[in-house]
């Protein structure tokens, strides 16, 4: 469900798209050249390689369905945003052209939603958790399993926005439906990631990214503020459309038989949209504070145990 | 996942193969899909003359039609189950009602469209990419306009995803035979530690890799040992603009 299809896209997306995704593309691998010098063909072809063989391996998930790894964010967290980014677009145009998997006409739009969010926001929201945490295996775990899960719903929202703006459906169904579906897949996609970047910390600290500069307090800042920002404007965004007519919204979560995702939905902070403004502006001041809220618990709850592992280490 | 589809019929001398290089055969494949994709709604006259055409290039690449069939089919849940939700979430008068489903017309008719575009651009790609080599896909990839590093990351990881998933199939066999009657989260934790290994032993072979291709000399580019030949410009870039005026002959019958 991911990979947007050939056929449902107008003419004006994909080519606005297209363009867009080829422009990430250039800067991108002009990134990682710096970055990786003349070792970067190597590594990334073998991360592409990598990313092949381990999109073969299912995991069980419940009555007898499975699914497998998208990847963004794991190959982010190994290879860098950049690289990462460049990996997934190759891995996406070998999809188009020989398995069928996602349209050539929408391959912009895929590299977008599936490298640009998956590896790019994916390991903004990875930076930002682990500067708020720390660096230890089960923490470095955690945050990229938030970030995976984070840039799936995202990845479904982009591709809800786009098929609403082709005219496949209204715009609050598409991006309510996309949303639904990629909450649910997100868990095992941050399952997946969270426990094989644990896994890679325990085993191999010195594989995973660096970043050049070392982070200093004001970056760190900078990320997390970033974060936060663009997370609220999407959801700000995502909240406007979906109160517009939370009715149905809801209607089509149930039609696609996603009623989980209904329920997820309602459950959500503030969930009725009842809040002291009226209309659509109270809704979205609803939602952008219930996703702050989250963002701030799950970072005071990172930096409180951060603080009490570096008090006990202390003390030991 | 297998690439065995690739070199099935590549070897049957065939007017398409004759007549135009892989790469050539690559931006007709994407002429094909685009047009066929991209079809405005509404333009049905054009979508037909596709058929047609894409009926006329089975025949020139001498693909059997059960083969083609077979991989539509195994591309069709792509996008087949996405567009049977249209009818239920497009508003519009009711058209048919059967049960307790009530199908939208505007609906039924989108998810017909979407599902006979993408039929058409799936076929299209499939027929060029059955009747090319697997070595000779990856040097008309070369030439795409792709950065420099995206194209050696598509040589580099064919050359080597075999490598990996035997690596990683011998990695897996281990662990089964070892986990017995393990419970779910075990199986879970220990397949995606291998994956975590597998992205270890990438990264050790990458090392490994990056010295032998010094020690031969690689400059940026991957060189082929056999450059395509023969291939006839003027037929490519004349089926190419054919598939060009058939989306803006679709574009303008959509307005009309």
């Amino acid at each position: 469900m991911a990979h947007i299809p050939d056929g449902f896209l107008s003419a004006a997306v994909s080519a606005t798209t297209l363009v867009a995704a080829g422009a990430v593309t250039a800067y991108a691998a002009r990134r990682s050249q710096k970055n990786l010098d003349e070792r970067a063909a190597p590594t990334l072809g073998l991360a592409t390689a990598a990313v092949f063989a381990a999109q073969a391996v299912n995991f069980p998930v419940a009555a007898g369905t499975s699914g497998h790894l998208l990847g963004g964010v794991l190959v982010a967290v190994l290879f860098g945003p950049w690289a990462g980014y460049l990996v997934m677009t190759a891995v996406l145009i070998v999809q188009a052209l020989i398995f069928a998997d996602g349209g050539l006409t929408a391959l912009g739009a895929n590299v977008l939603n599936i490298a640009g969010i998956g590896a790019l926001v994916g390991y903004g929201i990875y930076r930002a958790l682990t500067a708020l945490a720390g660096e230890g295996a089960r923490r470095r775990g955690l945050a990229a399993a938030a970030a995976a899960y984070v840039a799936t719903v995202l990845t479904g929202v982009a591709a809800g926005w786009e098929l609403g703006l082709s005219g496949v459906a209204p715009i609050r169904l598409s991006v309510g439906a996309m949303a639904g579906v990629h909450a649910v897949m997100g868990l095992a996609e941050g399952a997946i990631t969270g426990t094989a970047v644990w896994a890679l910390t325990r085993k191999r600290p010195d594989l995973l990214y660096q970043p050049r500069a070392p982070a200093t307090g004001g970056l760190n800042r900078a990320v997390v503020l970033a974060g936060l920002g663009s997370l609220a404007i999407v959801v700000g965004l995502l909240s406007l459309v979906a109160s517009a007519a939370p009715d149905s919204l809801e209607r089509a979560a149930i039609d696609l038989g996603f009623a989980d995702a209904a329920t997820a939905w309602e459950g959500a902070p503030f969930g009725n949209y009842s809040t002291w403004l009226p209309g659509p502006a109270g809704t979205a001041v609803a939602l952008v504070l219930g996703i702050a809220l989250l963002f701030a618990g799950a970072a005071a709850t990172f930096r409180a145990i951060a603080l009490a592992r570096g008090a006990r280490e202390e003390r030991g | 996942m297998g690439f065995a589809h690739l070199d099935r019929y590549a070897d049957r001398p065939s007017w398409l193969t004759r007549r135009t290089t892989p790469a050539q055969r690559l931006w007709i494949a994407i002429a094909a899909a685009f047009a066929a994709g991209l079809m405005p709604p509404g333009a049905w006259g054009a979508l037909v003359l596709l058929a047609v055409l894409l009926a006329l290039g089975v025949r020139a690449a001498r693909v059997p039609p059960g083969a083609l069939a077979r991989r539509v089919a195994q591309a069709l849940p792509f996008f087949l189950l996405p567009a049977l939700t249209l009818p239920f979430t497009v508003p519009g008068p009711t058209a048919l009602e059967i049960g307790p489903l009530a199908f939208s017309g505007p609906g039924l008719v989108r998810a017909a469209e979407i599902v006979v575009r993408a039929t058409l651009a799936v076929s299209a790609v499939s027929v060029v990419i059955s009747v090319t080599r697997a070595a000779d896909l990856l040097a008309a990839l070369d030439g795409l306009p792709l950065p420099r590093l995206v194209r050696s990351s598509l040589a580099l990881g064919y050359r080597y995803v075999y490598v990996l998933s035997d690596e990683f199939e011998r990695t897996t066999r281990a662990l089964k035979s070892r986990m017995g009657h393990a419970s779910r989260g075990r199986v879970w934790r220990a397949r995606a530690a291998a994956l975590a290994h597998l992205f270890v032993r990438a990264h050790a072979r990458g090392a490994r890799i990056h010295s032998a291709m010094l020690s031969r000399g690689y400059r940026d580019h991957f060189p082929t040992l056999q450059p395509a030949r023969g291939g006839s410009r003027a037929w490519s870039v004349a089926i190419v603009c054919l598939f060009a005026a058939i989306w803006l002959g679709g574009v303008f019958e959509a307005m009309a």
